[in-house]
């Protein structure tokens, strides 16, 4: 079972996030005594992981804009044409990579923060992991 | 040849077979003497008589034997007891069908007087060493649960190679990542095992949602107990080959995972990490797949096509764990040819979780029936 769609929205972003956290972490392990040499190991692959990641989507975005240029795309069309809404959107394609990226930041750092607003505000529940009827 | 000998308890003479080597009947794996695993094997059956015999034979020919393989038949009306019975294993049926894999699997449950339990799936095959290498999580005392890598058997059909690339994707990146943090998300259904008391604690399998193995998980979590996720134990299940029976099973993934999030959320709010992918499993759930299924179409129509690219800009971000990971089996090219898939699954899915979220949490139309997925 796969929760909600892998390598959309901020679940993406956020784990990459928690890869490059990742030594970080293991250094407070480390201090503690609870780290090892296979974990670093462990650490070191997913952040080439997560390097070719950064890497391959800093192509794609430099391969998407030539493209959009060389096609005319990077022109809004249809309805919101003349209203010129998303002009500085759709006409920059700097502007869209960074505004989705920016967006998606955004809304992952927001929603952290709302998780830990309600972790303070919410109280447990009458369940607490008690065992269900089977 | 045959011989005569004492027997010490009751000094009655009895012939013993003593073969000589060259002309011994091969035992079956079966009848080998082996020490004591304690590890108990349940496999819920309902009509699985096309696949039950390779998930048998897949158990009996692993590096690490169960002391016991338990079928529990819930009432098929095909032969899957008999072809259970004709391989060795102990095979129990309910009093009558009952209605879910939970419940077929507390019924079993009932039986276990082992330190494990090992569920799985009667539609799944595993690595030789799988089951060794998933119970070496136990070592650690304070481990309840421990789930292994998932990958389909059959990868010919878009919705197979769809599922196969977003398991090389969630197992190969997201999964490892929350077993670092200590959190996996769920022990997958199809192959996971357990501490025996701890599941007792917890009251067995829960029968109040469809997705019974991310509930049983979170109640392991807010038990104060350690779930891990053991990358090299590989299973090979069956996935939905095609739409109808993908329908299904994605229907009951997308409503379990939010029954599940409407059961637990406040104490999963004090599961440190658990609490944050739950959140963003939510999130993507919910805007993610309004924005594939509602937001880009719109864009491309109104605003600009550049928008359609939104449904393939992060083949990057799967392609590169994806690769990892399929380089490691050797599986380059299976992978290539599947990603296309994988877009179209992923669309696919968006669509059910929108129509699970109606269901659930706006029309609060709880979805009962368990339906398989193949």
């Amino acid at each position: 079972m796969v929760v909600g769609l892998p390598g959309t929205g901020i679940g993406g972003l956020f784990y990459l996030f928690m890869a490059l956290w990742m030594p970080l972490h293991e250094l407070y392990r480390l201090a503690r005594g609870r780290s090892s040499l296979e974990r670093w190991r462990f650490i070191a692959i997913n952040w080439v992981i997560v390097g070719g990641i950064l890497a391959c989507l800093w192509v794609t975005m430099l391969v998407v804009k030539s493209l959009l240029i060389l096609t005319g795309l990077d022109k809004p069309k249809g309805l919101l044409e003349n209203a010129g809404l998303l002009d500085g959107l759709a006409s920059e394609t700097n502007s869209l990579f960074a505004s989705a990226g920016g967006a998606s930041a955004l809304s992952l750092v927001a929603l952290v923060m709302i998780v830990q607003v309600l972790r303070f505000t919410v109280g447990r529940s009458a369940l607490r992991g008690a065992a269900v009827k089977a | 040849m045959s011989t005569i000998a004492l027997s010490p308890t009751s000094l009655t003479i009895q012939p013993v077979s003593v073969a000589t080597p060259s002309r011994a009947p091969e035992l079956t794996r079966r009848q080998r003497p082996v020490e004591k695993t304690g590890l108990t094997v349940l496999v819920p059956a309902y009509n699985e008589a096309k696949s039950i015999a390779d998930t048998i034979r897949s158990l009996q020919a692993q590096t690490l034997q169960a002391d016991e393989i338990v079928v529990i038949d819930d009432c098929s009306s095909d032969e899957t007891g008999e072809i259970a019975r004709s391989l060795g294993v102990r095979v129990v049926r309910t009093p009558k069908n009952c209605g879910c894999k939970a419940n077929a699997l507390n019924y079993g449950l009932k039986l276990v007087d082992s330190e494990f339990t090992l569920a799985v799936d009667a539609d799944t095959t595993f690595d030789p060493g799988a089951i060794e290498k998933l119970m070496s999580a136990f070592d650690d005392p304070e481990v309840a649960a421990a789930c292994g890598f998932v990958l389909p058997r059959h990868v010919n059909t878009i919705w197979e190679r769809g599922r196969y690339i977003e398991y090389l994707f969630a197992f190969g990146l997201y999964k490892p990542i929350q077993d670092y943090y200590e959190k996996p998300l769920l022990a997958s259904g199809c192959f996971s095992a357990y501490r025996t008391e701890d599941l007792r604690a917890a009251g067995g399998w829960p029968t109040r949602t469809v997705a019974e193995d991310m509930d049983l998980t979170w109640m392991m979590y807010m038990r104060g107990k350690r779930v891990r996720f053991v990358p090299e134990a590989v299973c090979y299940p069956i996935e939905p080959h095609n739409l109808h029976y993908l329908s299904k099973q994605l229907r009951r993934w997308s409503c379990g995972f939010l029954q599940t999030v409407k059961i637990h959320w406040r104490e999963v709010l004090h599961v440190p990490f658990l609490r944050t992918i739950v959140a963003i499993g939510v999130w993507d759930a919910t805007i993610a797949a309004l924005a594939l299924v509602v937001l880009l179409p719109l864009l491309a129509i109104f605003v600009s096509p550049i928008f359609l690219l939104g449904y393939v800009m992060d083949i990057p971000a799967v392609l590169i764990p994806v690769l990892y990971r399929a380089h490691q089996r050797g599986e380059v090219r299976k992978a290539l040819a599947s990603i296309p898939g994988f877009f179209v699954l992923r669309f696919v899915n968006a669509w059910f979780v929108l129509v699970a979220i109606w269901r659930e949490v706006i029309t609060s139309n709880r979805l009962k029936t368990f339906e398989k997925g193949h």
